[in-house]
């Protein structure tokens, strides 16, 4: 047999290959429950991955920052030593990606984070999902950083829908999706409420719930709905979902539920139990990005979350606490965040807090340390095996005095707290570039600040996004090359 | 999928030549095509041969060529002289030479922070390696290398034993040397075993440079059915372990259970099994579409009754190099059992030693070292000459099997802390009721370790009837299957890419 006849043999399975892939569809097929992909398209990625590019984010990793050691960690918080070690101001653009600052944690807590990303690179070979839940004040409003983590996390882990939402939120017009609910609902927070429960409804996971029909009297009946819209413009894999989970707790009757899609019903309409708290699943088979819930009840009930997801995956759930020191877990009932936590598969928790606390006095910022102690401790005691992230507090721009020095001070009490509690932190402040990092973000074109300097513009949050990422993935790739 | 000319001509450390990648078969689509004009005339072919495979060997090793280059002109040279002349120390010397920049090359590269770090040990002293090329280079041409590590160059290890063994065939008189130095190259550098092996003996392949190209319909076939299942065993089960189980096992096996780091083992067997025999399959199967027979390197090792005779199926080139240029020279069996058992354990401590620097690779020969001498004292090879019956065959292969899995560990552990975390874990932290639990949350990763043994471990005549059965299907059927088999890897291929592990020895 000739040379040329084996060429052509190859040539052959080339060609065969390439008409398979050419006439596949992009989004590959279906068969069981297992998904062929169709490795022609190429992958989308928005503007701000270009300089982050994927093959650099999971590469082998360069030498690793020293493990934080546990023994050495000291309980106290000296300003005088902090403001020592504040860093350089930074020049602007590649050089803040270059001098990205890696997460700080023992080596204790780095295991329970490579068990994390060991779960994560096994999710599509076990077809499970996985949640990692990113609480934070109104500088993660909108889904600007979380989408951004979850689609590139998903691209890699696989996954795919924008997560967790309520019905009511301070922001319904996210990166993501826009929630509408109809009228008759109200936010509930656990901020001023103690003892975990309001009315006899559990605070759950996202410390807070949508209540709805408050106000109906006995006798009386009420339809109420939300709707629920995944933007075209979302990132990509925004739209990827086939499941959609309700959380709900009726106290004394519940209701009816009725799912469309698109306008065609998928599931119900049901009538769900009181007294507990339910999760109703909902497998989606359509492509619509539009669902309607809506509910008949004759009696007041609460939402506690509702999630949109891939079945097999990672999710990064978007939960906003605007104005919050920090999110309240010992406000919550421990019983129904055990149950959601577990039901959803929780392994992570990012907390992002610090911004409301820096522009307050200096006795707000000393206390801080015991919030922040006491509400690690709920979550590191009530769950040992969940990896917890504390990102420091971001800089902010303006006059007010002494401003540099409570940010100093926060992100001290941040670090020390969790590092002291089993967490990793993040330095933000100095991933920004130091003191009065935002003021320079603001002067970029196009700016990465809003107009406040507390908040960060959407290119920004894109831009912080891909910080943090390249921080976790400094960790992956140590963690994936076995270095 | 888009390639820059760049792309396609230069040398990319992140983008090297590999089996696995698109990028090789279109190369090979290419070469064979180009070839098809050549293959007729010796001279050219085996010039063409040898440019293909200097650019492969650039590609996947960068300017190192150079040192191939190196070792070739040294033993083409040494062979000729060892060969002309008649005055034996003339002949020693030239033997010398070669051994000497040979293995001076590969103890320079591979060996300089390990003796160092051993001598540092010693004295007390803390002398720090440089890299004195890197350093000339950098003072020579401006170049900007890192002159504090040394790095390994891809399949040093492997052509430095094939360059020697032909001087040393010559100088026993097995072999004459090649008249001409591109085809004294081409046997050196022929790219599908240049980089991994296995090591090919100057009089098994010199002969084929004149012979004329031949390659049937069957040849074609097994040469395919090589390819195909070279694939499989390197991507489907040898990196889809690895990247979903037994990388992150024995990287950090106190976090998993002594269940999770027994299994671990079991899958690296296999592992590095199906990715080192992968690669020779097909090594030899790209051999054969350009008319070249090189050796198997495998014979179903795990089905080894005794250690001796797992040494004989597994890795063939190297343990048989080891047993002609080492072990046979420093006297053999000839010389008395006590010397005997010295010959072996020396033979295989450098042997462990020659897959890497490493006290865990020295560990690794000298304890198969001496479980080949304890082989060798209990009389296991007579043993198994007399074909004992089939409980006592079975018995023995399980204790083989598992001897070997033992060893696994130090081989495989990325230092000796972790290889001692992996036995205290499978020695204090198994519970065999977490079996049924790990299955079902590990998915298809423990099934996949099962299925590769047990294909591992099917009578060889059934091995042999699934092979034949291939090959005599229609030509179009082998064709489809091809294109599934592709299919389903592309399928299963991760991101990135996972070199071959024989490729840092």
């Amino acid at each position: 047999m000739k040379p040329l006849k084996s060429a052509l043999f190859i040539a052959g399975v080339f060609l065969v290959l390439g008409l398979s892939f050419f006439f596949m569809p992009e989004e590959g097929l279906s068969f069981f429950s297992y998904r062929l992909r169709n490795p022609l398209p190429a992958e989308k990625y928005s503007a701000w991955l270009a300089s982050l590019s994927r093959e650099k984010i999971f590469s082998p990793p360069a030498e690793r920052t020293p493990p934080v050691a546990e023994d050495t960690l000291s309980p106290s918080v000296s300003l005088t030593t902090e403001k020592k070690t504040v860093v350089e101001p930074l020049t602007f653009s590649d050089s803040l990606l270059r001098a990205v600052p890696s997460l700080e944690m023992s080596d204790t807590t780095r295991l329970l984070f490579y068990r994390v990303l060991h779960e994560m690179d096994s999710l599509r070979h076990r077809r499970e999902h996985l949640h990692i839940l990113y609480y934070g004040d109104s500088q993660i409003e909108g889904d600007r950083i979380t989408s951004v983590l979850r689609d590139t996390l998903q691209a890699h882990f696989g996954g795919g829908g924008p997560g967790f939402l309520l019905p009511v939120m301070t922001v319904p017009f996210t990166a993501s999706f826009v929630t509408e609910p109809s009228a008759g609902w109200q936010k509930i927070n656990n901020y001023d409420i103690r003892g975990g429960r309001y009315r006899g409804i559990p605070f759950g996971l996202a410390g807070g719930f949508s209540l709805a029909a408050d106000s109906l009297s006995a006798g009386q009946k009420k339809e109420l709905s939300c709707r629920i819209a995944v933007h075209s413009f979302a990132p990509p894999r925004a739209l990827d979902f086939n499941r959609l989970e309700v959380w709900l707790y009726a106290p004394q009757k519940g209701p009816s539920l009725q799912v469309k899609q698109g306008g065609n019903v998928v599931a119900g309409p049901r009538s769900l139990p009181a007294g507990e708290l339910v999760c109703e699943r909902i497998p989606l088979q359509g492509k619509g990005r539009r669902l309607r819930l809506g509910f008949d009840t004759q009696a007041p009930f609460a939402v506690e979350g509702i999630v949109l997801e891939d079945s097999v995956g990672v999710s990064v759930d978007n939960i906003p606490l605007r104005g919050r020191p920090f999110m309240m877990f010992s406000r919550c009932d421990a019983k129904a965040v055990r149950t959601m936590y577990d039901s959803l598969n929780v392994r992570m928790v990012v907390l992002q807090f610090g911004l409301n606390v820096a522009v307050g006095s200096m006795r707000d910022v000393r206390y801080y340390r015991r919030t922040v102690q006491r509400e690690l401790h709920w979550l590191r005691s009530n769950f040992p095996d969940l990896f917890v992230l504390v990102v420091g507090v971001t800089d902010m721009g303006g006059d007010e005095p002494h401003l540099q020095e409570h940010l100093l001070l926060i992100r001290e009490e941040q670090r020390q707290t969790a590092l002291k509690e089993g967490c990793a932190f993040w330095d933000a402040y100095r991933a920004m570039g130091g003191a009065h990092a935002m003021t320079r973000w603001a002067a970029q074109s196009p700016s990465l600040a809003r107009p406040d300097q507390a908040h960060m513009s959407r290119e920004g949050s894109q831009l912080f996004a891909g910080m943090l990422l390249k921080a976790l993935m400094e960790d992956y790739r140590t963690y994936s090359y076995g270095l | 999928m888009a390639f820059s000319l760049q792309d396609i001509w230069s040398y990319s450390p992140d983008n090297p030549l590999l089996f696995t990648r698109l990028y090789f078969w279109v190369f090979l689509l290419v070469v064979l095509l180009l070839y098809s004009l050549v293959y007729k005339k010796f001279f050219l072919r085996n010039l063409y041969l040898l440019l293909v495979s200097y650019f492969f060997y650039y590609k996947t090793g960068g300017f190192f060529f150079v040192l191939l280059l190196i070792s070739t002109a040294v033993d083409f040279f040494a062979g000729k002289r060892v060969y002309a002349t008649e005055k034996k120390n003339i002949k020693r010397l030239f033997v010398s030479l070669s051994l000497i920049i040979n293995l001076g090359m590969l103890a320079y590269f591979k060996y300089t922070f390990f003796f160092v770090d051993v001598f540092n040990r010693l004295t007390g002293m803390h002398i720090v390696p440089r890299d004195y090329l890197a350093e000339i280079s950098n003072a020579l041409f401006h170049s900007h290398y890192d002159i504090t590590a040394i790095f390994l160059p891809v399949g040093i290890s492997f052509y430095t034993f094939q360059t020697i063994s032909y001087t040393l065939d010559i100088f026993r008189g097995k072999v004459q040397p090649v008249k001409r130095f591109t085809d004294f190259a081409f046997f050196v550098s022929f790219f599908p075993q240049l980089v991994a092996g296995p090591i090919v003996r100057a009089a098994q392949f010199i002969p084929q440079l004149t012979a004329r190209f031949s390659l049937t319909k069957r040849e074609f076939s097994y040469a395919l059915f090589l390819i195909l299942a070279g694939l499989l065993k390197k991507m489907a089960i040898a990196d889809y372990l690895a990247i979903n189980f037994l990388d992150r096992v024995f990287s950090h096996p106190a976090a998993f259970t002594g269940m999770e780091n027994l299994l671990a083992v079991y899958g690296y067997a296999l592992q590095i099994y199906c990715d080192f025999s992968g690669y020779t399959d097909i090594a030899i199967g790209v051999a054969l579409l350009f008319g070249f027979r090189i050796p198997i390197n495998f014979n179903s090792p795990y089905k080894a009754v005794i250690l001796t005779d797992f040494w004989h199926r597994w890795h063939i080139s190297l343990s048989s190099w080891l047993r002609d240029y080492l072990y046979i020279p420093l006297g053999g069996n000839r010389k008395g059992k006590g010397r005997m058992y010295l010959n072996v354990m020396i033979t295989m401590i450098l042997g462990g030693l020659w897959h890497g620097a490493n006290y865990r690779f020295l560990i690794w020969g000298f304890l198969h070292g001496t479980g080949l001498v304890f082989d060798k004292l209990l009389g296991l090879p007579r043993w198994l000459k007399n074909n004992p019956p089939r409980w006592q065959r079975l018995l023995m292969t399980l204790f083989t099997f598992h001897f070997v899995l033992f060893l696994w560990i130090f081989f495989r552990s990325r230092n000796m802390e972790n290889a001692m975390a992996m036995l205290w874990q499978i020695t204090h932290h198994l519970n065999f009721s977490t079996l049924l639990p790990l299955i079902a949350s590990w998915g298809v990763v423990i099934p996949l370790i099962f299925l590769g043994f047990l294909i591992h471990w099917l009578p060889a005549q059934w091995q042999e009837n699934i092979r034949g059965g291939f090959i005599r299907l229609p030509m179009i059927v082998k064709l489809l299957i091809a294109v599934i088999v592709v299919f389903l890897l592309i399928q299963i291929k991760g991101a990135g890419f996972r070199p071959f592990i024989y490729f840092q020895f």
